[in-house]
């Protein structure tokens, strides 16, 4: 299946980057939701759950979704957002917006840890896609 | 499948040259039980400790608990898959330590979480604050990888808790409680009039720090399937899942899981109990619509009348949530939600990540953004290091008093998705 | 400790002066006072605290110089300086439960002082107010009396004190949509396999939270033949001819406008405005198109794609307006359209 991975978190791109349509956002995790946002309100279709982890959204600060490009039934029209991706997002952008305390995460072996949590939250939706 | 779980109430636990139980009272010698830890080369040290309730001791981060078991009669041995051969377990007779368990704590991840105080406001939020905890804190290898980390404390805690679950071999019990479920069709003649009733039992299931294991199995590799509720109590599920302390579901919670133990108590009287379904909470939108669809398909071709389904954890495992309870109405049976909420510090907030009209009996464990303020208490058996770091608490978390302002997600259990403590909300 | 002082606010029947023919008088202070139910209240407070002043209203009077009144009650209040304001209890009576929500709800709010009322679950002034002063939960006539100041005294006490003020179900207030603690007294799996036998019974059970109310509408099939359909527009983004000749409040809206369409092909500057007071008007006043899309459909129309625009359009302000208000508006809006033989209707939002 073709999709492409929407991702703030650099080890992700290091990982998929040679066999994945990896495309990087320079921004926080709501920046990924915004674009992703952005992106559904234009079509694209998201397969995996923008909440997906029990990390706190105020808490990590990477972010990584499989997006699949939207395709419209007439060829040049942009496509119709799917319902089910717009609600999910939706949702996903008020729950970030409900934790507050938000934290700036500067310390090295933390980001790390972050980053290695994401990618493997993202390698259970990978694997999950290309099989 | 009938199981008798024979009940060892512990009143103490005290270090000693012997291990042993006598008189109700754990005597342990730790030099007994380092072995049993540093068999795993990732681990280089261990410190064992013990803290009581009411006494000023906080436990973080913790990773587990888990209630030291042992099985004396019947097919299999405790942690089928984990630790014992993956014979099928649920029935004959185990032995259970009460009032005690072995807590795993230590710094995994920076954000590791979870607290456990023994006294104190936290004390009212956390159920371990009632139990006799032999708490291990491990250290790693150097430059151990974080999944390493997490798979060798893991295991350390189960072999710890088989140990010492072993000293209860040729005990008498101080109570016996007898499990048993029927075949489908002896349940139908049995109980012509009562309603058959299912318990869907989500699994945390994402990816590193957010897993269970089923018999050994990652369950995120399963489809849907039954069990039976007594497998549980022989540990046939066990928690690989260190994150959102409040809601997720220690090894502990699995052995005596509260939805299994109080559908029991009304087994024979308002209802069947049938069976136990588990299904996973997968990041993959096609997982969930499978594992629902396929979760609901089972309430229906076992016949279920009503189902209670708990979930584990925060944010998209209320889309598996709302999705099973949307399908399994769908199929014309009667479901009741177990959940948490995360309202926002002021509880004006939608609760849930994903809500439905279907959804219109749930049973909630509180809001977990609530503050409460922690008191100094004078040990700490982990480490403070990265208090201010877990979700829940932020820089201002440790203030100049030495008390601690945090939501109630840090804590231990606080507001456990399987109905296992007695918060609410409103 | 000092006493808590209290100020009560009752209407004219309760404080004895008489029933309808009497609703009609204006508001009255007696200071230093305790007049009908305050008697019980007073009884109740013991030694901890007492009623300093009672506020007499007739409900008609209250309900129809609403803000002249509330001016005049608050000055006194703010001089009387209490720790607590109750109003009531209203029970079922609608004109006098609006008041003491109403009268409530601006004591709290614009002099910062605790304040309380009590009427019955069903008195349209619950859910007015409930979510902006406590309102405790009565019978619905004043043979309730004697609990409701029971309840509500002991809730007067605890609030004024400044103890911690539990949960709605614990408390016995109407549940203010804020989420709250508390601990049960069965474990929650005990709670829910309870709960699904009485779900399995068909027996009543409440829910301990609600879904929200997401009001779905299924939407109508897709119009057949666009280009013989008449389409008209309605928004929420408050596109008003400019002046704004209905005063359509910039939040909270108590009214909807209709205007006409007639000759006009593009909205300006001159002539259109928002009159929303919830998002940047910059772009709306520039060019109301954007919100209202008269331009556009004066296009389609042109094209032939669509039958022809509807003469009239309707517009209101969704800032912050209630969903009851909401509700009316539509509700009105869509019996004018049907009327006229509108086929479709295009809603704007911001």
């Amino acid at each position: 299946m073709k999709y492409y991975i929407l991702t703030n978190n650099p080890l992700a791109a290091e990982e998929f980057g040679k066999t994945h349509d990896v495309r990087t956002v320079d921004g926080k995790l709501i920046d990924v939701l915004i674009a992703a946002r952005d992106q559904i309100s234009r079509g694209a279709v998201l397969l995996n759950h923008p909440l997906y982890g029990s990390v706190k959204p105020n808490e990590t600060p990477f972010r990584s979704l499989l997006l699949q490009q939207g395709k419209s039934a007439s060829g040049d029209a942009p496509a119709m957002p799917d319902p089910e991706s717009v609600r999910l997002i939706g949702n996903a952008v008020s729950a970030f917006e409900k934790f507050t305390g938000k934290k700036e995460v500067a310390d090295r072996r933390l980001l790390d840890d972050f980053m290695v949590v994401d990618l493997s939250l993202l390698r259970s939706a990978v694997e999950s896609a290309d099989r | 499948m009938r199981l008798e779980i024979g009940k060892i109430n512990i009143t103490d636990i005290r270090f000693a040259e012997e291990s042993k139980i006598e008189k109700g009272i754990l005597y342990v010698n730790p030099e007994d039980l380092k072995p049993v830890v540093l068999e795993d080369e990732k681990l280089v040290d261990v410190v064992f400790d013990i803290a009581k309730p009411g006494e000023s001791v906080r436990i973080t981060p913790v990773k587990d608990v888990i209630e030291p078991r042992v099985k004396v009669e019947g097919k299999g041995g405790i942690f089928p898959g984990v630790i014992a051969k993956v014979d099928t377990v649920g029935s004959g007779k185990t032995l259970a330590l009460k009032g005690m368990a072995v807590v795993t704590a230590g710094r995994i991840v920076g954000f590791q979480e979870g607290i456990i105080d023994m006294t104190g406001v936290g004390a009212q939020y956390t159920p371990f604050s009632k139990t006799l905890n032999l708490c291990m804190v491990c250290e790693p290898a150097p430059d151990l990888k974080q999944h390493d980390y997490e798979k060798a404390v893991r295991m350390a805690g189960f072999r710890v808790a088989t140990k010492i679950g072993e000293l209860a071999r040729g005990i008498e019990p101080d109570e016996t409680c007898v499990y048993e479920t029927l075949g489908i069709k002896e349940g139908i003649e049995k109980y012509p009039d009562l309603p058959r009733v299912g318990y869907v039992s989500m699994l945390q299931t994402q990816g590193l720090l957010h897993d269970t294991y089923v018999y050994g199995v990652d369950a995120k590799k399963i489809i849907p399937t039954i069990i039976s509720p007594t497998e549980a109590m022989d540990g046939a599920i066990v928690s690989g899942n260190c994150v959102s302390a409040c809601d997720k579901n220690p090894t502990y919670i699995h052995q005596n899981n509260p939805v299994i133990e109080d559908l029991f108590a009304q087994h024979g009287k308002t209802l069947n109990f049938v069976c136990q379904i588990i299904t996973n909470e997968n990041v993959y939108l096609a997982d969930k619509e499978r594992s629902s669809n396929m979760t609901a398909k089972l309430c229906r071709m076992l016949d279920l009348d009503g189902v209670i389904v708990t979930q584990e954890g925060f944010g998209n495992p209320d889309t598996d949530l709302i999705m099973n309870c949307k399908k399994i109405e769908a199929e014309g049976v009667k479901t009741v939600i177990v959940t948490d909420e995360y309202a926002g510090r002021d509880g004006k907030s939608q609760s849930l990540a994903d809500a439905d009209a279907a959804a219109d009996a749930v049973v909630t464990g509180g809001n977990a953004n609530e503050v409460v303020i922690l008191p100094k208490l004078d040990k700490v058996i982990g480490m403070m290091d990265y208090v201010n770091k877990i979700a829940g608490a932020s820089e201002d978390t440790l203030r100049e008093d030495g008390t601690l302002e945090v939501e109630l997600q840090v804590i231990t259990g606080a507001t456990n998705e399987m109905g296992f403590g007695l918060l609410s909300a409103r | 400790m000092a006493k808590i002082k209290v100020v009560h606010y009752i209407n004219q029947f309760f404080a004895g002066i008489g029933g309808e023919e009497k609703a009609d008088i204006p508001a009255e202070l007696h200071k230093a006072e305790v007049i009908g139910p305050g008697m019980a209240f007073n009884t109740g407070f013991g030694d901890e605290a007492e009623i300093i002043a009672t506020i007499i209203c007739g409900d008609s009077y209250f309900n129809e110089n609403i803000d002249a009144v509330k001016a005049e009650i608050l000055g006194w209040v703010k001089e009387l300086a209490p720790d607590l304001f109750i109003a009531g209890p209203a029970f079922n009576a609608g004109r006098y439960g609006v008041a003491c929500g109403t009268i409530a709800a601006a004591v709290q709010e614009e002099l910062g002082i605790k304040s309380m009322t009590g009427m019955y679950v069903e008195n349209p002034g619950a859910d007015m107010y409930k979510d902006k002063t406590y309102i405790l939960e009565t019978k619905d006539s004043a043979a309730g009396m004697r609990a409701a100041v029971k309840k509500m005294t002991a809730f007067a006490l605890k609030y004024a004190k400044g103890e911690k003020i539990g949960a709605s179900c614990e408390e016995g207030y109407m549940n203010q949509g804020i989420r709250v603690n508390f601990f049960e007294k069965e474990r929650g799996s005990k709670r829910a396999v309870d709960m699904l036998i009485a779900k399995l019974n068909d027996k009543p059970f409440v829910t301990e939270y609600p879904m929200p109310d997401f009001d779905r509408v299924e939407p109508n099939p897709a119009v057949k033949d666009m280009a013989h359909a008449t389409i008209a527009l309605v928004t929420s983004g408050g596109i008003v001819p400019k002046g704004n000749p209905d005063h359509i409040e910039s939040s909270s809206a108590s009214k909807f406008g209709e205007y006409s369409l007639a000759g006009v092909t593009d909205l300006d500057a001159d002539t259109f405005e928002t009159a929303h007071g919830g998002y940047d008007p910059v772009y709306a006043n520039e060019d109301a198109d954007r919100v209202l899309p008269v331009d556009i459909m004066r296009e389609l129309e042109k094209e032939g794609v669509i039958g022809k625009l509807h003469e009239k359009y309707y517009a209101t302000v969704g800032n912050g307006t209630a969903v009851a208000s909401a509700k009316k508006y539509g509700a009105e809006i869509g019996k004018r359209l049907v009327a006229d033989g509108v086929d479709a209707v295009i809603l704007t939002s911001t």
